[in-house]
């Protein structure tokens, strides 16, 4: 009787003490340096970043030697399963326990919340997977970057891209909902200087799944292009539908927001559509040696943008780190803003200190035929750069309310 | 508007009946024998889809042969879902079985969310149905025509079974006087679970003619569900020929509403219902009940 009340004292005790011995350890100053890649490990989203995207940021780690400041760098797998409020819960546990650097953050939802959740901790947030401009626009803050593409700069690159080859007549297929919106105002303002114009657009609900009507609308009006400014299973139901009316013999079909990884599910259904994205695993040696790395790494499968840009921005950050001899955040940023770098992920890269938002050079591809590639996942052709002054919003429009 | 233009797109709209069709047929047969509303309807056609996927893909079945397999497969489950189950509901308020079956959808939905992943599968249109029919008017896809031929023959099918064939007078008779019929020596409890097995079978079959038009992921019967739901409601629950009359004239109805003005399109569906509940709340073919 009385062991079993000592222990279960003792036990108490420990409990009690438990967090107050935790906290001075991870906070201490020698301790392992934490980066956490939050994002999506089992979802829609978990081919174009998921396992992936952790690969990628551990072989950036080992190849800056696995120590920063004399401190060992611990890669955490952090599942966000697509929900805001467990993105928001999972950084903020993180960050307390010592990690000084969130990296992916695919889904705009996701991503906003972990950058809020920065801002609040003063720890850095580098957003590579999530699109949505507010990210470097009215939701902007000292502690969260945007680093590989936002709806601006795929409109910008794409759109610019296919009405300069003197495409006016243009047909939007519009998800009711932001994200859709701005896609198609995006496209408006890019193509418009070309004198291009969208001739009609529909909008219909997310989660569509008969686009036929839409298909014979837009084959009956003769447009050049269709544009479907939609994402995920809207994207591959709407193709289908374009593909199976045979709009591709008679027009430019546009995909707006496509990776690489989504080819792979239905090759001969992707063929022919053009996309813009922020890398291709073949465009350069350096890329392609890079690519190959993480190939042998992960069953023979390439990389898409997302994970390189992982790989990029960790490095970056590693070498920042370095250089300003602490992790301190803010130290950390003052020594990035303004600063301009050339990598095999971005060309003619700024870390640009008025919105926080990387800018690089964006590119546009044409979709292989099977019959056309020579080698696995080689789908893209690249057709066109789009200079990073060119592909993201300028400075002087910037909506950021700068308070740093 | 050319009339081309307004004949191809009322195609569109009969093949997009010819899933609601199917679906709500398959509603209707279940609530007409066993009184559940049956909510997993939707799990159970997205299951049609993905037993098609997986089939074509593990074990190189041909489109057709998954035409023919994987109803058989899925309606195997949904049997023994219903002799496990769904049976000891029987009696009770219809409300527990709504609420019981929306609970096995959800849980479906996430296992199948588990093992697939949430972003689905394209699966291409077979080579034999690829490319397009030439209908004297225009060109039509030919995997849509299938789509609409195979559904009119399965509904004129089960119409004819379940109003005019013997078994199907059992069936009702069932439904109607169970006590009675077993003591004329029917299993009744038996053609209980085979019409279930026959509605759900029916539900997959209009997944397996899904797959290769839409994406096929967990959540693709929750996007369809609910305008079947109101269809049937519409054609007067429990009614098989309001259901296929309803699902057709709707598919058609909701095409070429979206044809004249797009963002109606989701909403005029229940336009109707709300109509139709208003004026005639058995609905446009039900009977009142006569308990």
């Amino acid at each position: 009787m009385r062991t079993t009340r000592v222990l279960s004292a003792v036990c108490a005790g420990i409990m009690l003490c438990a967090p107050l011995s935790a906290a001075p350890a991870t906070a201490a100053d020698n301790g392992p340096i934490h980066i956490a890649v939050i994002t999506d490990m089992s979802g829609v989203y978990a081919s174009i970043s998921g396992q992936g995207a952790v690969e990628a940021t551990k072989m950036a780690v080992e190849d800056f030697g696995g120590k920063v400041l004399g401190r060992p760098i611990v890669v955490d797998t952090v599942d966000h399963q697509n929900s805001a409020t467990v993105a928001e819960a999972k950084a903020r546990e993180e960050f307390d326990n010592g990690a000084e650097l969130a990296v992916d953050l695919t889904n705009s939802a996701t991503a906003l919340a972990v950058a809020g959740v920065a801002k609040d901790v003063h720890k850095l947030a580098i957003v590579s997977g999530g699109g949505s401009s507010a990210l470097t626009g009215a939701s902007c803050n000292k502690y969260t970057y945007h680093y590989a593409y936002d709806t601006y700069a795929l409109a910008h690159s794409e759109g610019t891209s296919v009405a300069k080859t003197g495409l006016k007549t243009w047909y939007g297929i519009v998800p009711d909902y932001a994200f859709g919106k701005s896609m198609l105002s995006d496209f408006t303002d890019a193509i418009a200087p070309f004198g291009a114009t969208f001739v009609h657009s529909d909008t219909m609900p997310l989660g569509t799944t008969d686009f036929s009507t839409y298909m014979l609308a837009a084959k009956n009006a003769h447009p050049q292009v269709i544009a479907l400014l939609n994402a995920g299973a809207d994207t591959v139901n709407s193709m289908k539908a374009a593909k199976e009316f045979g709009l591709d013999k008679q027009m430019k079909i546009v995909v707006g927001l496509f990776f690489l990884p989504q080819v792979d599910t239905d090759p001969a259904l992707w063929a022919g559509a053009k996309v813009a994205d922020s890398w291709y695993w073949n465009q350069t040696p350096e890329a392609r040696k890079w690519a190959d790395r993480y190939a042998a790494r992960m069953n023979g499968v390439r990389p898409g943008s997302i994970q390189a840009a992982d790989y990029s921005s960790t490095m970056q950050w590693l070498k920042a780190v370095k250089a300003v001899g602490s992790v301190d955040a803010d130290k950390v940023v003052a020594y990035l803003d303004g600063r301009k770098f050339s990598d095999f992920y971005a060309q003619n890269a700024e870390w640009r200190g008025r919105d926080h938002s990387v800018v690089h050079d964006m590119y546009v591809y044409d979709i292989l035929p099977q019959s056309e590639v020579k080698e696995k996942d080689a789908w893209y052709k690249l057709v066109d750069t789009i200079p990073a002054s060119q592909a993201f919003r300028p400075v002087a429009q910037s909506n950021c309310t700068k308070t740093w | 508007m050319s009339a081309d233009y307004l004949a191809s797109q009322l195609f569109n709209g009969l093949a997009s009946g010819a899933f609601y069709a199917l679906l709500a047929l398959g509603l209707s047969v279940i609530f007409g024998t066993l009184r559940i509303i049956n909510f997993a309807h939707g799990a159970m056609y997205m299951l049609g889809a993905f037993a098609t996927y997986y089939g074509v893909q593990y074990l190189h079945l041909s489109f057709f042969a998954a035409l023919i397999v994987a109803p058989l497969i899925v309606a195997a489950l949904g049997m023994i879902f219903e002799v496990l189950l769904l049976r000891r509901l029987q009696g009770t308020d219809p409300v527990y079985g709504l609420l019981f079956t929306f609970a096995t959808t959800l849980v479906v939905v996430n296992l199948m969310r588990w093992v697939a992943g949430a972003m689905g599968s394209p699966y291409e249109i077979p080579a034999a149905l690829s490319g397009a029919t030439n209908l004297g008017f225009t060109l039509y896809p030919t995997y849509k025509l299938f789509v609409i031929v195979v559904s009119i023959v399965v509904c004129a099918l089960v119409w004819w079974f379940v109003e005019r064939s013997l078994l199907g007078a059992r069936i009702r008779a069932a439904t109607e006087n169970p006590v009675l019929v077993r003591a004329l020596g029917i299993d009744t409890p038996r053609l209980i679970t085979l019409t279930f097995g026959l509605g759900v079978a029916i539900a997959a079959l209009a997944g397996v003619l899904a797959a290769p038009t839409t994406n096929v992921y967990p959540s693709m019967g929750d996007d369809i569900i609910i305008y079947t739901f109101a269809i049937v409601v519409i054609g007067g629950l429990g009614s098989i020929t309001g259901s296929i009359v309803m699902g057709f004239v709707l598919g058609v109805l909701q095409t070429l509403g979206a044809v004249w003005y797009p963002p109606i399109a989701t909403t005029l569906i229940f336009i109707v219902m709300v109509v139709v509940i208003a004026l005639r709340p058995s609905g446009l073919f039900g009977r009142r009940e006569s308990s």
